[in-house]
C-alpha cells in the first residue's frame, strides 16, 4: 500500500463535491457496454487480467465503478492462482478504482458471504482506510443510518464486514463514534453473526474501557440474547482482556 | 487422528438444535461455490494440534487480521460419504500448511448436501480467540511464512504482541 493519501482515488473523491450519493449500489455493466474479464485458467491468464484491470484503472477513469464491480467478483477466490501477491495485487486494483468500490465490494459479499470472501473484502476496506481516513468515517456513518437510510437495509454479511473493518482501521478518526456504532449493533442488530462480529469489535475497539462496555453488555444481554455463541463470544472477550 | 477443518464462522455452525432460515442459509454460505471458485471448497487435512495451529496461522497470515478464526471440523469418512476430497497444494502464505489444504471439487448441489448433514449432526465450529491466534503467530517461524506481505506482518505482530 504505496500510495500516497493525496493521489488515492479514494480521497480525491470524497475531498470534492462528487461523493456518491448512493455509495452502496454497485454499477450495471449494461449501462457501459463494459466487457467483463473471463474467469482466469492459467497463471499467465491471472496476470493478463490484472494487468489488464490496473491499466484500465489508470487509462479509462470512466469505466473503473464497472472495473472494480467486475474484479471483485475474485475475492477469496478458491482456486491456486490466486496467490498471497495476487490477491495482493487484486486489493490494489479494487482500492485504486476510488470511491464506488465500496459498493462493489459490498454487492459481491451479500451475494457471497462465505468467510474467505469477507475475510478478503475486510483486508482491502481496512487497505482503503488506512490511505484514507474518510473510508472510516464513511463506514461509521453508513452503520449508524446517519445517511438517511437504514443499515438493516444492507446484508447481514455486509455489516459484518463493515463492523470488522472498523475494528481492525487504525486510524485515529472516529474513535467513540466507532465504538457507539458497535455498541447499538451487539445490543440490538436482528443478525446474531452481526451481534457476534459487534462484540469482537467492541473487544478490539473499545481501548481501556472495554471491559467496563462488554460488562455492561452481558449485564443488558443476559436475558435477553438468545444467541449462545454472542453470550460466549462476551465472556471469551472479558477473559481475553483480563489476561491481558 | 485425522480429520479435515473448514472454515467457517461459528454464528452459523453454532451446534444449537433449532436452524433458523438465517442459519440455514449461512450455513450454507460457507461452502458456498461460484464460478469463480474453480478449484473447489477448500479444507484442510488435519492429523493432530501441530496441524490445527498450522492452518490457524495460514488464515490469520492470508488475511492478515488477528482475530477469530472460527473452523468447523468435518470426519473424513462423513465427508467421503458425498463426494471426494480432492489434493490441491494450498497457496496460503504459510508454507507448511500448504501440503495439509484440499479441495472439495464438487456441484453446489452435493455441497448442500454435506451441509445439510452436518446441521442435523448439530455440528459446532470451534473459536479459536484472538489470543489463542496470537499465540499460534508468535511461534510460527517466519521462514515459515512465504517472503513479503505476510511475512512482514507476522514479524511486525510478534514485536508489537511480545511486548511487555
Amino acid at each position: 500500500m504505496t500510495a500516497s493519501a493525496e493521489c488515492s482515488p479514494l480521497t480525491t473523491a470524497q475531498s470534492t463535491t462528487s461523493q456518491p450519493q448512493r455509495p452502496l449500489q454497485p454499477p450495471s455493466p449494461l449501462t457501459t457496454g463494459y466487457q467483463p474479464f473471463g474467469i482466469p485458467r492459467t497463471e499467465s491468464e491471472c496476470d493478463g487480467m490484472l494487468a489488464a484491470a490496473e491499466w484500465r484503472i489508470r487509462e479509462q477513469p470512466a469505466l473503473r465503478r464497472d472495473i472494480a464491480a467486475d474484479v471483485a467478483r475474485f475475492l477469496g477466490a478458491s482456486s491456486h492462482l490466486w496467490t498471497t501477491s495476487r490477491r495482493a495485487r487484486l486489493e490494489r486494483v479494487l482500492i485504486s478504482a476510488g470511491p464506488g468500490t465500496l459498493g462493489c465490494v459490498f454487492a459481491i459479499v451479500a451475494a457471497s458471504p462465505r468467510d474467505e470472501v469477507v475475510d478478503h473484502a475486510v483486508r482491502v476496506l481496512v487497505a482503503a482506510a488506512a490511505e484514507d481516513e474518510g473510508v472510516t468515517r464513511t463506514l461509521v456513518s453508513l452503520l449508524s443510518g446517519s445517511r438517511g437510510q437504514s443499515i438493516l437495509t444492507q446484508a447481514p454479511s455486509v455489516r459484518e464486514v463493515m463492523l470488522r473493518a472498523l475494528s481492525n482501521s487504525t486510524g485515529t478518526v472516529a474513535g467513540e463514534a466507532k465504538v457507539r456504532v458497535a455498541f447499538v449493533l451487539a445490543k440490538g442488530d436482528p443478525s446474531p453473526a452481526v451481534r457476534d462480529a459487534a462484540v469482537q469489535a467492541l473487544s478490539v475497539m473499545g481501548g481501556r474501557d472495554a471491559v467496563a462496555i462488554l460488562t455492561g453488555l452481558l449485564g443488558t444481554l443476559r436475558e435477553t440474547e438468545e444467541n449462545e455463541t454472542v453470550l460466549d463470544s462476551i465472556v471469551e472477550g472479558l477473559e481475553t482482556l483480563s489476561g491481558r | 487422528m485425522s480429520f479435515l477443518l473448514r472454515q467457517a464462522r461459528r454464528s452459523a455452525w453454532s451446534g444449537e438444535e433449532d436452524v433458523t432460515e438465517e442459519r440455514r442459509a449461512a450455513a450454507l454460505a460457507s461452502f458456498g461455490r461460484r464460478p469463480e471458485d474453480t478449484d473447489g471448497v477448500s479444507v484442510f487435512a488435519v492429523a493432530g494440534e501441530a496441524d490445527v495451529a498450522l492452518v490457524v496461522a495460514a488464515i490469520a497470515c492470508t488475511k492478515r487480521e488477528v482475530g477469530t478464526i472460527d473452523l468447523l471440523r468435518l470426519e473424513d469418512d462423513e465427508v467421503t460419504r458425498f463426494g471426494s476430497i480432492s489434493e490441491s497444494e494450498g497457496r496460503t502464505a504459510v508454507l507448511p500448511a500448504n501440503p495439509l489444504h484440499r479441495v472439495l471439487n464438487w456441484t453446489p448441489e452435493k455441497l448442500a448436501e454435506l451441509v445439510s448433514h452436518l446441521l442435523v449432526l448439530r455440528r459446532k465450529a470451534t473459536r479459536h480467540s484472538p489470543g489463542a491466534v496470537v499465540a499460534v503467530l508468535l511461534a510460527l517461524p517466519p521462514t515459515d511464512v512465504e517472503e513479503g506481505i505476510a511475512r512482514d506482518w507476522l514479524v511486525k505482530t510478534q514485536q508489537e504482541k511480545a511486548r511487555p
